[in-house]
């Protein structure tokens, strides 16, 4: 098989988004602050798309982000039509997943929070928006870094399993958890961002990429021209 | 019965976080789920427990659902003659 073609990226973090095909935006210094409040409201979808997903403002942090960051792929997605849909795979690495959900699910059970207690629903979610149906699976790791979303990507497509893979880096930790990890010695990433790529196969025209062992978020960063210090 | 609908309209909206969406926007007499709202399944859930929990309405019968969501005017007459709140 050909080296793997990076096809498109996009990131978001508490400094701003960006995406391959539009570069890097920071946020309005009000929306900078709420975040680091842990607010969700002030982050609509509106900021990285024109588009109307009716569920965004009732998705948690974790699946906000991961749709966010899938969404600036926009480009890219507009260019894959419904056969290679089918063979599109979806992988998500993350580190405490929808940890901050859980706990409002616990202090404060309702139906429309529980939708959000598995860390794999972001991966639905971006499914049903973008039509994917090709395989797809949620990793675990200590430092979601997209490391090991890569590998299970670049094995999909050398194994032909999958013509595009999608693959998504994503935590979203409130202020306070991350304070309480530093605190207990758990070691809670202080993390709220989501990185995504979308690699296919490369050919003479995309030319293709060692992808083996990098790190996802910072591949990201830098397809998107996100300044190193912000 | 129009300041119940009208009440009701302003807990979906919040409740299910509907942006852009105006209560005039929602009429009164179409299917709540499966229509312009964009709800679903789980949102039809959550407005059990809106009801259980504003209301003091348990629902625990699908058909009884199926009947009290069939539009918010049903659901504003179905809220009418249940509520204990």
């Amino acid at each position: 098989m050909n080296a793997p073609a990076l096809l498109a990226a996009g990131l978001v973090d508490p400094f701003g988004f960006g995406a391959s095909a539009s570069g890097w935006t920071e946020w309005p210094t009000g929306i900078r602050e709420a975040i680091r409040r842990g607010e969700v409201d002030p982050v609509r979808w509106s900021l990285v798309s024109d588009s109307d997903p009716a569920r965004f403002a009732r998705m948690d942090w974790m699946c906000r982000l991961g749709m966010m960051a899938a969404e600036l792929l926009a480009p890219a997605w507009a260019g894959l039509d419904d056969a290679v849909r089918e063979r599109t795979a979806v992988c998500v690495e993350t580190s405490v997943g929808c940890l901050d959900t859980d706990v409002r699910f616990a202090r404060a059970p309702r139906p429309s929070l529980f939708a959000y207690t598995l860390p794999s629903t972001v991966m639905g979610e971006i499914c049903i928006r973008h039509r994917l149906q090709g395989p797809m699976v949620c990793l675990v790791s200590m430092r979601a870094e997209g490391r090991q979303a890569l590998g299970q990507a670049l094995d999909w497509l050398a194994g032909a399993e999958a013509d595009v893979c999608l693959c998504l880096a994503c935590d979203a930790v409130d202020p306070g958890h991350a304070e309480a990890g530093r605190l207990s010695g758990i070691g809670l990433p202080e993390a709220w961002r989501a990185a995504a790529v979308l690699l296919g196969r490369g050919d003479a025209r995309t030319g293709g990429a060692d992808l083996d062992g990098v790190d996802l978020m910072e591949l990201a960063a830098r397809a998107c021209g996100r300044p190193e210090t912000t | 019965m129009e300041a119940l609908i009208a009440e009701l309209k302003d807990k979906l909206i919040a409740g299910f976080k509907l942006e852009n969406v105006k209560p005039e926007d929602i009429p009164a007499n179409s299917p709540i789920f499966g229509t312009g709202l964009g709800l679903d399944s789980i949102d039809a859930l959550e407005l059990v427990a809106i009801l259980e929990q504003d209301y003091g309405i348990l629902i625990q019968d699908r058909k009884v659902a199926d009947e009290a969501f069939a539009s918010l005017e049903a659901l504003a007459g179905f809220v009418e003659a249940n509520r204990k709140a």
